[in-house]
């Protein structure tokens, strides 16, 4: 893959092995390329190399309906139409003209073109309009399996180039399953929306959680806060924090919706790093409406000390008693002792889309 | 003849995903499993939707995308603006789920596939199991029948059609292309016939030989 800092090109994961077929190549002949080579298209070549045109499965594909559409719809079809339905050689069936990429654009500029004309892949041609390989969607898809690791030194890299030339602090990055976490100080209007931007510009994220504080003063006023004293009345908890505290603890309110009518009741849970679960009696609301939206709280009240705090997860609650990926098999394994009497045979787990905490100093009461 | 090839006959096992996977090991699991479709099944293992390569693809064409104007979008813009976002299956799913029974005739398959721009099936059991997959590429093979086979099909057809005056027609068949003859004497349209030629499997395309009708037969500029 690219260098870091550097967007991949089609160039980097196109296969360069390419099959090419001649305007004059009978239909069945061409099946049978596709078929033995595993390919779902072949791009058509003119005498002189160049491609004028694609024949792909989809093009073929007319040739297997029974009834034959020609028989059905001859009366409204046009003269092309029927060229296709009747035809016997590649130029009949074949897309043109060929919608092709450079090698040297970026993955997302083929992504677009794949997306925009249908397409599962893109010949590869080079100024002249010479095949030099061919880009599949899976080719692109890769890009996506770049370690996690990698993904957040290129975030940081690209963050930090512009956070110098802006005389800005930086952000923390954090990757998991190429999800993007920013923490940091929003110390200018805009800022937090650049950092986004930017890390979504890099290979392999899948999605970014922008988690920057935002500070309301005035710019200048902001990052004297945020350079000087980040301590005021209310601190921010960390990520980190946050999770220490879900996983100290052992009670908590879920909330939802139902209907429009918000709901809130007590569970006795476990965390990990990515999910809440709990185990509910079969027939409760939660397990008859998968996929809900829900909101998860833990919360204490140090009177003697004079502080509180708060840890709140947003996202997805959905059923695990018998799904059978890794995660769910994992969550199963934690330790829930339900409080309310009666069976609690269905477990429920709350991925968490968002997390967030806050401790602060108790106002003495006067 | 042996009846239509089904699509019980083309189909491959699926790929299964529950609907809390998250995306990047969907890509893992079709890069591993090398195939570009997966069945997505809700905690009781039934099928409720798909996810394949393109609705992951969104994600990297993401910025084209938002960059739609919100105001007057399609569905299906919605729809890809959702896709483009998603980071689990439940949220990246196409639904509700098309499908089609094992016992259906891989024709249907094609036509169905093609009506709804679709390049793959999940195929599932009366209870909405999903017993298999299509994939586009599986029903090209009704059209690497042997020539020989669709000969003795289309024999078969005119000797139910034409009945005694069948030996003066002359059959050829070339690499899926079905020509008919006439030989001296006969008077009765040949052209009738083409349409029930044209539905015997693995049949591209049927011509009278006499037939004035070329062009299509080359190139043209």
């Amino acid at each position: 893959m690219s260098e870091r800092g550097q967007s991949a090109t089609v160039r980097d994961v196109m296969t360069t092995a390419v099959s090419t077929i001649s305007p004059e190549t009978r239909l069945k002949e061409a099946a049978a390329i596709l078929r033995s080579g595993g390919f779902s298209a072949l791009p058509v070549v003119d005498r002189g190399g160049r491609v004028i045109g694609v024949l792909s499965e989809a093009d073929l594909l007319v040739k297997a309906e029974r009834p034959a559409p020609a028989a059905t719809q001859r009366s409204y079809a046009r003269r092309e139409q029927e060229e296709r339905w009747t035809g016997i050689l590649a130029c009949h069936l074949m897309s043109r003209p060929a919608v092709t990429v450079a090698p040297d654009a970026v993955l997302a500029e083929a992504a677009h073109l794949l997306h925009r004309h249908g397409l599962k892949r893109l010949p590869v041609v080079d100024d002249a309009g010479r095949p030099v390989g061919i880009v599949s969607r899976g080719d692109l898809l890769k890009v996506f399996l770049r370690s996690d690791e990698d993904v957040r030194r290129d975030v940081l890299e690209r963050v930090r180039a512009e956070a110098a030339s802006a005389g800005l602090p930086a952000v923390t990055v954090k990757v998991e399953d190429g999800v993007v976490t920013l923490r940091g100080v929003e110390v200018e209007s805009g800022w937090g929306r650049r950092v986004t931007e930017i890390a979504e510009g890099a290979d392999g994220v899948v999605a970014v959680r922008n988690l920057l504080n935002r500070v309301s003063e005035a710019p200048s006023e902001a990052r004297r806060l945020a350079v000087d004293t980040p301590a005021t009345d209310i601190e921010i908890l960390s990520e980190e924090e946050c999770l220490e505290l879900l996983r100290a603890h052992r009670i908590g309110r879920i909330a939802l919706s139902d209907h429009g009518q918000p709901l809130i009741f007590p569970v006795n849970y476990a965390a990990d790093d990515r999910a809440v679960v709990f185990r509910t009696a079969p027939g409760m609301k939660l397990t008859e409406s998968p996929m809900t939206k829900v909101a998860f709280e833990i919360d204490e009240v140090d009177t003697a000390a004079g502080t509180a705090w708060s840890v709140l997860v947003q996202g997805v609650a959905y059923e695990i008693t018998s799904a059978l990926d890794s995660l769910s098999e994992r969550l199963r394994e934690l330790v829930v002792e339900p409080m309310a009497p009666g069976e609690h045979r269905n477990w429920v787990a709350v991925t968490r889309h968002e997390i967030s905490g806050r401790r602060f100093r108790l106002h003495p009461i006067e | 003849m042996s009846g239509p090839t089904l699509v019980q006959d083309v189909m491959r096992p699926p790929v299964v995903a529950p609907e809390g996977m998250w995306f990047r090991e969907m890509v893992r699991l079709l890069r591993d499993r090398d195939t570009e479709f997966l069945a997505i099944v809700d905690a009781e293992g039934m099928a409720v939707g798909t996810v394949t390569e393109a609705d992951l693809l969104l994600k990297l064409a993401r910025r084209w995308i938002e960059e739609r104007p919100a105001g007057a979008e399609s569905a299906s813009h919605r729809a890809e603006r959702r896709k483009a976002a998603a980071v689990t299956a439940r949220e990246l799913m196409s639904e509700p789920l098309v499908s089609v029974p094992a016992g259906q005739p891989v024709a249907d398959a094609a036509r169905l596939m093609r009506r709804r721009h679709l390049r793959h099936l999940a195929v599932v059991d009366p209870a909405g199991w999903p017993v298999g997959v299509v994939h586009r590429s599986d029903l090209l093979t009704v059209l690497l029948r042997p020539d020989e086979e669709i000969r003795q099909d289309v024999d078969d057809l005119l000797a139910r059609e034409l009945r005694g005056r069948a030996a003066s027609v002359e059959v050829r068949v070339s690499e899926g292309v079905v020509l008919l003859g006439r030989l001296r004497g006969v008077d009765f349209p040949l052209e009738d016939l083409l349409p029930d030629v044209l539905e015997v499997e693995g049949v591209l395309a049927a011509r009278v030989l006499d037939d004035s009708v070329s062009d299509n037969w080359r190139c043209h500029p």
